[in-house]
């Protein structure tokens, strides 16, 4: 695997184990002003982790394989479900118009996160040259 | 000289984004995906969808410097370059969010604008743009 594969692979690695930090101090915190703050920082964590890894996709764009667009697009759909599974556990604490804006720029970037995978699914991932469909 | 064109549909929908607030500097944005860069610059932008011979397709995400939130929630523009010929064609541009957002271009708009596209430029109807004059239109092809 190249060195940018592996960086993709590290960086959604990375971003899936904020995710997991967040799911925590949603259900670890016991003082509410806390449980906020913390939440707060986390999805902005989350948000800068899943925007470098859109950059970082996209400077590669060109290099990837259709192997390697599949292997990513497995790696990193897992994200996606623990982006929901964040928003359900922010809504059950009863706290979500405290963190509404940073969960509203974390989930901007997971739309764009799903755009680039949908765009390696599309135009990368197939082993058939339809190149000439396009020009 | 790197010339800049649009097929009508791009033109059309430009005209409907600069009626709304929401994207009053959308010209001024797109512009500044171009500007002050080569051709060789242009061909090599990172998204490049598709490639053929000396042409490639390729994708930008660009800001919208009305809402001030980054390229996530920018526009996209997707064009055409041709290295040799220094043609630049931008078949399909939306914004992310707000009134006109669109999450992403359907396989049955991408049939549409890759048929006008081709049909425009056989038929000599793509439409030239200064971008050092905000996307103002020039000359027919």
């Amino acid at each position: 695997m190249s060195c940018s594969a592996t960086l993709d692979i590290e960086k959604i690695k990375s971003t899936l184990s904020s995710l997991e930090d967040t799911e925590k101090i949603i259900a670890g915190s016991d003082e509410h002003l806390d449980l906020i703050l913390d939440i707060q920082k986390s999805l902005s964590e989350n948000s800068k982790l899943t925007a470098s890894l859109v950059d970082t996709v996209e400077a590669n764009f060109r290099n990837y394989t259709p192997t390697k667009a599949q292997e990513f697009i497995a790696r990193v759909f897992p994200l996606f479900d623990m982006a929901k599974n964040i928003k359900r556990a922010i809504q059950e604490e009863g706290i979500f118009n405290e963190v509404r804006s940073h969960w509203e720029e974390f989930a901007e970037e997971v739309d764009d996160l799903f755009e680039i995978v949908n765009d390696l699914s599309r135009y990368k991932s197939s082993a058939d040259d339809d190149s000439e469909m396009f020009f | 000289m790197i010339v800049f064109y649009t097929i009508s549909s791009v033109r059309k929908d430009i005209e409907k984004f600069q009626g709304n607030k929401a994207y009053g500097k959308c010209c001024q944005d797109l512009c500044s995906l171009f500007a002050g860069k080569t051709i060789d610059d242009i061909f090599n932008q990172p998204r490049a969808l598709k490639e053929h011979n000396r042409m490639r397709y390729i994708k930008s995400r660009i800001n919208n410097s009305n809402n001030g939130r980054g390229a996530s929630s920018g526009y996209r523009v997707y064009y055409y370059v041709d290295l040799e010929k220094e043609l630049v064609t931008i078949v399909k541009f939306y914004p992310k969010v707000g009134k006109y957002g669109q999450i992403n271009m359907t396989p049955t708009e991408e049939k549409e604008v890759i048929a006008e596209y081709r049909a425009e430029r056989d038929n000599n109807l793509l439409v030239s743009h200064s971008i050092t004059r905000n996307f103002s239109l020039q000359e027919a092809f």
